[in-house]
């Protein structure tokens, strides 16, 4: 599976990480830029901490992201399995038609949902 | 010329390459050949990306020094190796001391693998002789098959580049790149050959049943490479132990998060074809769909739920799906580097393009192998020569009837 940035990619996305607390047990995340090899342990580390209440709802921002890889992928179902160990909950919002094909063919639609926006995210 | 001395040759030559070397081999076969009628015998290896065929010399390091090469694209020996078929040197016709004699070239197969084509002088062109050129093509084929996976010279002589560890482990982990028996015939190929990173394939034949099956490892490093091998040899072990097919992908998960805790991940589809009733059962960890093309009427993706990466502990469950093949159908497995090679560009080899290509150049003109050959050269086109991502394509044909081409 690649973690290479295609060779067509000449710019690099440096990430960013913002995180917004919604009410006491919601965070929201919004990642802008690329989810690699490269960038995927820093959303990790901030995401990490964020699910370790449970009860807690953390939903990630994927609208700004057009690329993610394995390494991406990889960083999100550590972080639902913390989750999921918790009691806490990850949702996506609004990940691009690349990103959820990635997630459709790998089945990790099944246990990560992704939401329109957050206000879309049940309680 | 050609005498019925030939079949007891190839025996004494058999007999004799027991305690040979791959070093030895053109020699020997060139001496018994002598003794049957076809004279200055040369055997040329094809190299494993199947671009060149290279004179086995027996001398120097990679047994091929003062050799001469030849492509497989453009050169009259490569279209006895394409073709899978002998043919006589039109250029070369009673030349030299031999009035009315041929010079022949023959494709060096087991029935099965393409290994490289012989080369062979006789006084005459008559059945016999042409009997006699396939059959020491034939026996040429076991010869080396049993000598070079222990042959550091042949494994020099078949590459061309410099190969990373990752790709020196899969090309030992996986079987041979193809396949027939019982009316199946299989092919793979994998791609970059000499920097490929998480991929692997694997078949095997346990009576009517052949196990197919495909992996993707994350990443594209050493590492990937082991998680590849952790996960093929899993899934070997327990199959070998009789454990059904979504038994065995939970085992290989298993495996895997003994091994890497779940910071390494597998997906892959892991089948079973009933080799009599064309029967499929498969489960699906999240890769790619299988492709079912059936004739030149239609394709179609298999459809099963993705039970998660092997690794991932996604825990989803495992569903098992089932499909009826019909005579001649074909099924593809692949990885996500064959339709996602982009040109420079950005635009995406495709899956359309894929199947396309299958189709077109396995309507009847060339054998399955060679329609991989072609595809894995169009796809590295594609990518101006280097892919960013593996790319491996396993391609079964149930009962098509055209085994017979495999052979010259």
């Amino acid at each position: 599976m690649n973690t290479d940035r295609p060779a067509s990619r000449e710019q690099r996305h440096p990430l960013q990480v913002h995180v917004r607390r919604l009410r006491t047990d919601r965070h929201l995340v919004r990642v802008v830029g690329d989810l690699d090899l490269h960038t995927a342990s820093h959303l990790a580390d901030v995401l990490q901490p964020l699910v370790l209440t449970g009860g807690h709802s953390v939903l990630v921002d994927l609208s700004d992201v057009a690329f993610l890889d394995s390494a991406g992928l990889t960083c999100l179902i550590a972080v639902y399995r913390t989750a999921r160990s918790t009691g806490a909950r990850v949702a996506l919002i609004a990940p691009s038609e690349r990103v959820r094909r990635m997630l459709a063919v790998t089945g990790t639609d099944q246990v990560l949902h992704s939401y329109a926006s957050p206000d879309a995210v049940p309680d | 010329m050609v005498t019925d001395s030939g079949a007891a040759s190839l025996l004494r030559l058999m007999q004799a390459s027991h305690t040979a070397t791959l070093e030895e081999l053109p020699g020997m076969i060139a001496e018994h050949a002598a003794e049957a009628g076809m004279y200055d015998v040369a055997l040329f290896v094809v190299d494993i990306r199947e671009t060149v065929l290279r004179r086995l010399t027996g001398h120097g390091p990679a047994a091929g020094d003062d050799g001469q090469e030849f492509t497989v694209a453009g050169s009259l020996p490569g279209q006895a190796y394409r073709r899978v078929e002998l043919l006589s040197d039109p250029g070369r016709e009673g030349t030299g001391d031999r009035p009315g004699g041929r010079r022949w070239w023959v494709a060096v197969t087991d029935g099965v693998e393409r290994l490289g084509v012989l080369r062979a002088d006789t006084d005459t062109d008559d059945e016999p002789v042409r009997r006699a050129l396939r059959d020491l093509a034939s026996l040429t084929a076991l010869l080396l098959l049993s000598k070079r996976s222990f042959s550091d010279s042949f494994a020099r002589l078949v590459r061309t580049e410099p190969m990373n560890v990752a790709a020196e482990m899969q090309w030992n982990l996986t079987p041979p790149p193809a396949y027939a028996g019982h009316d199946v015939t299989v092919g793979a190929v994998m791609e970059p050959a000499y920097q490929v990173g998480g991929d692997a394939f694997d078949y095997a034949v346990a009576g009517s049943t052949l196990h197919l099956s495909v992996f993707d490892a994350m990443g594209h490093d050493t590492t990937a490479g082991i998680t590849a091998n952790v996960a093929v040899a899993a899934c070997r072990n327990a199959r070998r132990q009789g454990a059904s097919l979504a038994r065995t992908s939970r085992m290989v998960e298993r495996t895997l998060m003994e091994q890497f805790g779940t910071s390494r991940y597998v997906t892959g589809i892991l089948a079973d074809l009933d080799m009599d009733s064309g029967r499929l059962t498969w489960i699906n960890r999240g890769h790619h769909l299988p492709l079912l093309i059936r004739g030149n009427r239609w394709t179609t993706p298999l459809a099963c739920p993705p039970a998660g990466p092997m690794g991932a502990d996604l825990g989803l469950s495992v569903t098992v799906a089932t499909e009826q093949l019909e005579p001649g159908d074909r099924l593809l497995l692949y990885t996500d580097g064959v339709v996602e090679a982009r040109d420079r560009y950005g635009t995406e080899f495709g899956r359309d393009r894929f199947v396309d290509f299958i189709r077109r150049h396995h309507s009847g003109r060339h054998t399955l192998h060679e329609t991989l050959r072609r595809l894995m050269a169009a796809v590295m086109e594609h990518h101006d020569g280097k892919l960013d991502d593996d790319a491996t394509v396993l391609l079964a044909e149930w009962r098509s009837g055209r085994q017979q081409e495999l052979t010259p």
